[in-house]
């Protein structure tokens, strides 16, 4: 599964501590997601799409 | 970050073991007592370090101890287990064909498969943070 997280993240000036903050996880996750080795539960893809006010299938993707 | 509850309990384990230690070293046993009292000192130490640690990453809203984290000690804890089982059928299957008998301390073997156990765990885990 791949996601645009890093990308987003970039684009809302936001580091990555300050993401993991946002929905309640560690860096070290926000780090896993963006590089593609960690495939999150749905109830933190959803908190990520709160975030960014988009929808799930907007941020990650199949490929 | 545990409860005040479990943190009570892990320090009653630890006064437990100090106060074992302090008894065998007063006893004679002074290698023995002094490791115990070594041991309790220096977990309960670290164990402070982490929970002023964890507090300082829950009061900025991080969660050291997320999915990710759940998800990894999952899998470690699995492939800790079937590391086990393989070799202790290993060990039985070996040793009872062509093994010589041996004669062990049950306390000290006990000892030793759990410091095995610790060890493949830290180890499984280690790898799988890497991983993932």
């Amino acid at each position: 599964m791949k996601n645009k997280l890093k990308e987003l993240r970039e684009s809302f000036n936001l580091t990555q501590e300050e993401l993991a903050g946002r929905v309640g996880v560690s860096r070290q996750t926000i780090i896993s997601l963006e590089k593609g080795r960690y495939t999150p539960s749905l109830i933190l893809a959803f908190k990520l799409a709160h975030v960014f006010d988009l929808k799930v299938e907007d941020i990650f993707f199949m490929k | 970050m545990r409860t005040n509850k479990q943190n009570l309990v892990v320090l009653i384990f630890i006064a437990c073991v100090f106060g074992i230690g302090l008894w065998n070293a007063l006893n004679g046993m002074i290698a023995f007592g002094a490791s115990l009292i070594g041991a309790s000192i220096a977990s309960g130490v670290l164990r402070y370090l982490k929970e002023k640690r964890i507090a300082k990453l829950k009061a900025k809203g991080l969660d050291p101890h997320d999915e990710r984290v759940a998800h990894i000690n999952g899998l470690a804890s699995i492939l800790t287990i079937n590391i086990i089982l393989f070799l202790m059928a290993i060990i039985v299957l070996v040793g009872s064909v062509i093994g010589p008998e041996v004669m062990f301390n049950p306390y000290d073997l006990l000892g030793f498969c759990l410091a095995i156990t610790v060890i493949i765990y830290l180890s499984t885990f280690y790898y799988y943070s890497k991983r993932f």
